[in-house]
């Protein structure tokens, strides 16, 4: 019952109120006269019945948009205010039905048959709820009941109770449904045509199609039945229960045949109409998820991405559903890779929303990571969940939305101030936003709350190498040394961080901390000849040539299938100036290295001796290779050794060709032209090699030649789209005849140095 | 299904869990069949593959970016049998439907009032 309202203005009357009521009763607005007339201090007979007549209307003219407690409450409220008034009564009964009050149901509607009330339909539905009480009644026994009545509902009680219906019953009314489903049960041939026929109304259009797909299932027209099945509305009163065990039992079927069939677009579309009918089934759960992930794998295999996201979305939604299912890391995974492919195919500004979906993806998946390291998560190791996290801020970047990214992670820190692996998330987005300040301040936080964070560690050392790694700046990897973390991506890392700062170091005069952190950093790669060699170069260095000895031995007892590691330690007796010892382990490095590795081995060889071979350029900064260098014959003739040995290996391979006469240009422009030519028989009109040849012409003061051919090198890169080609070649052509070419040839040589890390990881043949 | 048009993982021939010692040695078995004089393509394949793999930070970013397929949190599922029969609710709820109790203009039920 409503709440009588005490709130009134002071202007109402008891009479303008009671106008002000009439006139929303008469506009159909019975809840607001309900309101005003409950609120009257007092009512006279025939505000009563006006009252109990708006409760009543209430009750039954919005049925969708009211509850069935409020219409319960309005109909008692309406017979409260009206005792005895048989509609109301038999709107009360009919509400207690619908809600399963069965016996106060049929108190009411036995009362309204003692009373005569004059509804037709009364007695059928005494009838009617008397089987759901107990489908064996005897019909013919209860209040009201007709002949006619019995033979109405005997069909349905004989379905009720699983036997046939025995009475011929006349074709009229819902005689015809009801022998249709007569037919079902019995699995007649006929039931699906029979069921077929009839014109039924709209309420019950579900129960017909889900009947007619079971007499298809007994056919075995499993296409049929899941034609019937997917036209069901989607809000179809029907409980069917044995809908979600048919769907699944036909899915299996049909989704098993569309596999061996390789039809995965067919089943994929079948899932998903099936998945928005949410039935609600674990098998059929599972089953769809499979299905459209099958399905979303055969659409990214072709390249059709809009296919492949609304499949795996809809799989998504399964699992969200349904936690049993597992964890949908997987789905994200694909689902974000999907939108990153699809994204790179659309121009930028289409693409943002790809790429911003991938970001949150990237990062709902880097939630579901387990907080215990020791819980299990298939597939996805530390190394992989910091992809993850970075991930998410390059896919930010990428539409241009790394303020953003900011954004939401310095909100997440501000919810999660301890989390450091949410101000991880914000480092990255920090980084990628260039507020690398902001970024190492972040990282001195993530340090603050855990002293021995070694992401944090690792980055900060990484800051330390700014500036050419000049910074003495050196504790946050002796931190990373002490805490000696066991994964082995850190471990590598730190061996990275480590040779690149104490290389710097180096070369800046800090040689004893350089070895000092050298030493401490050989814990983590003991196998490698990494650290052997560069504490003999720094020995070296100092001239601790015995020391020296001792460790290039052991960087070599630690190197037996890196070609670089011989090559470098090559260079070390070169630079000791003790060739007889570089001879011996160039003859050892030949009998233990690989075909493959040989070849990369002569090439470096020969590359590392010609740096040696030449005296340094007055005022240029130090290397390694400019270290003690006088001029020297013999080793450039070694060089020329070398760079036979690997012709030898690979005759015919133009592009090892071009690379020695690169090689050779500052130092023998004859035996370079030789090689030129000899890349230029294997593969002519290569605008590469014309340019290597005309620049050696030029070298050589053939100049007239050197034009012709650089003028044929521009046409033909022009004409192959390599306008980089055809400016170097119009570039070395203006040079031709001019002491430019020699001096630009020389600055060459002096900066072409490995990059560090690609000197000590370089353990692959080139060629 | 990968993104990257080559799996490197089935162009070496090794399954996704397998260390690094595994990778190499199909790596140089895979090299030795394929030389690059006699079979440039192949081996430029495998050598991609190899080198998409035999560094563990290069293997993270080459593994993340593969599609993964789904797996069931539990192995176990039977099918059901099929559901032929005619239910006892669908009879009731169809019977119901189409009795007064599924009639929704009560307007012939209005009273005339008058307050």
């Amino acid at each position: 019952m409503p709440r009588r309202s005490s709130a009134q203005p002071a202007t109402h009357t008891p009479e303008t109120l009671r106008d002000d009521g009439w006139r929303a009763f008469q506009a159909a607005r019975y809840d607001t006269a309900v309101q005003i007339w409950e609120a009257l201090p007092t009512r006279d007979p025939a505000l009563k019945a006006a009252l109990a007549e708006a409760y009543f209307r209430a009750a039954v003219a919005f049925r969708k948009a009211t509850s069935e407690q409020t219409r319960g409450s309005y109909l008692e409220r309406a017979l409260e205010l009206c005792p005895g008034d048989p509609t109301y009564r038999y709107h009360l009964a009919m509400h207690h039905h619908r809600t399963g009050n069965l016996a106060a149901a049929r108190t009411l509607y036995e009362q309204l048959v003692a009373d005569h009330a004059p509804w037709a339909g009364l007695p059928e539905l005494l009838a009617l709820l008397a089987l759901q009480q107990d489908p064996h009644t005897d019909l013919a026994l209860l209040p009201g009941s007709t002949p006619a009545l019995c033979a109405r509902l005997a069909p349905v009680q004989s379905l009720l109770v699983g036997s046939p219906p025995a009475i011929a019953t006349p074709a009229n009314g819902a005689a015809p449904l009801w022998a249709a489903l007569a037919r079902v049960a019995a699995h007649h041939p006929n039931a699906y045509a029979s069921l077929a026929a009839l014109e039924l109304a709209p309420q019950l259009v579900g129960l017909q199609h889900y009947y007619l797909g079971v007499a298809a299932l007994q056919q075995q027209e499993y296409e049929l039945a899941l034609h019937h099945w997917t036209q069901i509305p989607a809000d179809d009163r029907f409980s069917l229960p044995g809908l979600p065990t048919n769907l699944v039992h036909v899915l299996v079927q049909q989704l098993g045949s569309l596999h061996a069939q390789q039809q995965l677009d067919t089943a994929g579309q079948l899932a998903l109409h099936v998945s928005r009918l949410n039935l609600a089934h674990a098998t059929l759960d599972t089953l769809l998820v499979e299905t459209l992930d099958a399905a979303a794998h055969h659409a990214a295999q072709q390249q059709q991405w809009d296919d492949a996201i609304t499949y795996w979305t809809a799989a998504r939604t399964i699992i969200a559903r349904r936690s049993t299912l597992g964890s949908p890391r997987t789905l994200l995974h694909n689902l974000a890779l999907a939108h990153e492919a699809r994204a790179a195919l659309r121009p930028a500004g289409a693409a943002a929303s790809d790429w911003l979906a991938a970001a949150e993806l990237w990062r709902t998946m880097a939630r579901t990571r387990p907080r215990s390291t020791n819980a299990p998560t298939a597939g996805y190791d530390a190394a992989a969940w910091t992809w993850i996290r970075r991930r998410a801020i390059t896919c930010y970047q990428h539409a241009n939305a790394t303020q953003q990214a900011v954004d939401v992670y310095r909100q997440l820190v501000r919810a999660n101030p301890t989390n450091t692996e949410v101000r991880m998330e914000l480092v990255d987005a920090l980084r990628v936003n260039d507020q690398d300040g902001a970024a190492i301040n972040e990282l001195e936080r993530i340090l603050a709350i855990d002293p021995d964070h070694i992401e944090a560690l690792l980055q900060l050392a990484q800051y330390d190498l700014e500036d050419y790694g000049w910074r003495p700046d050196w504790q946050h990897l002796q931190r990373l040394f002490a805490l000696n973390p066991a994964d082995e991506l850190h471990r590598r890392r730190i061996v990275q961080l480590t040779v690149q700062k104490t290389y710097a170091m180096q070369r800046i005069g800090y040689s004893e901390e350089a070895l000092h952190l050298l030493q401490q950093g050989q814990q983590f790669e003991p196998q490698s000849y990494l650290f052997p060699l560069l504490i003999a170069r720094i020995q070296i260095d100092q001239h601790r040539y015995d020391l020296a000895r001792t460790l290039l031995q052991r960087a070599l007892d630690l190197s037996t299938t890196h070609h670089y590691a011989y090559v470098a330690v090559i260079e070390c007796w070169v630079v000791m100036d003790d060739l007889q010892r570089a001879h011996e382990i160039w003859q050892h490095a030949e009998q233990l290295l690989d075909e493959p590795q040989r070849v990369a081995f002569y090439m470096d060889l020969g590359h590392m001796l010609i740096a040696h071979s030449q005296p340094p350029i007055p005022f240029q900064m130090h290397s390694s290779y400019a270290h003690g260098i006088s001029p020297h014959p013999e080793l450039l003739e070694l060089a020329r050794r070398a760079f036979a040995a690997a012709r030898a290996l690979r005759p015919n391979n133009a592009l090892l060709l071009l690379k020695v006469a690169s090689e050779l240009v500052p130092v023998d422009t004859e035996l370079a032209l030789e090689y030129a030519h000899a890349a230029d028989a294997l593969a002519p009109d290569d605008p590469s090699t014309m340019i290597m040849i005309g620049l050696l012409l030029g070298l050589r003061n053939a100049d007239r030649e050197a034009r012709q051919i650089l003028r044929r090198a521009e046409k033909l890169a022009r004409e192959q789209h390599a306008p980089d080609l055809a400016r170097y070649a119009a570039q070395i052509r203006a040079q031709i005849g001019t002491g430019m070419l020699r001096v630009s040839v020389q600055m060459a040589l002096f900066s072409d140095f490995a990059d560090d890390d690609d000197e000590f990881d370089a353990d692959l043949p080139d060629f | 299904m990968p993104v990257h048009p080559n799996d490197p993982f089935l162009v070496l021939g090794v399954p996704r869990d397998a260390d690094t010692a595994t990778i190499k040695q199909a790596y140089f078995a895979l090299v030795r069949a394929h030389p690059p004089e006699r079979d440039p393509v192949q081996f430029k394949r495998i050598r991609a593959a190899y080198e998409q793999l035999r560094d563990p930070q290069r293997r993270v970013e080459t593994t993340m970016q593969l599609l993964r397929p789904w797996q069931a949190a539990t192995r176990q599922r039977r099918t059901p049998r099929p559901d032929t029969q005619v239910h006892a609710a669908d009879v009731l709820m169809a019977a119901t439907l189409l009795s007064d109790l599924g009639h929704t203009d009560w307007r012939e039920h209005y009273r005339k009032v008058e307050p």
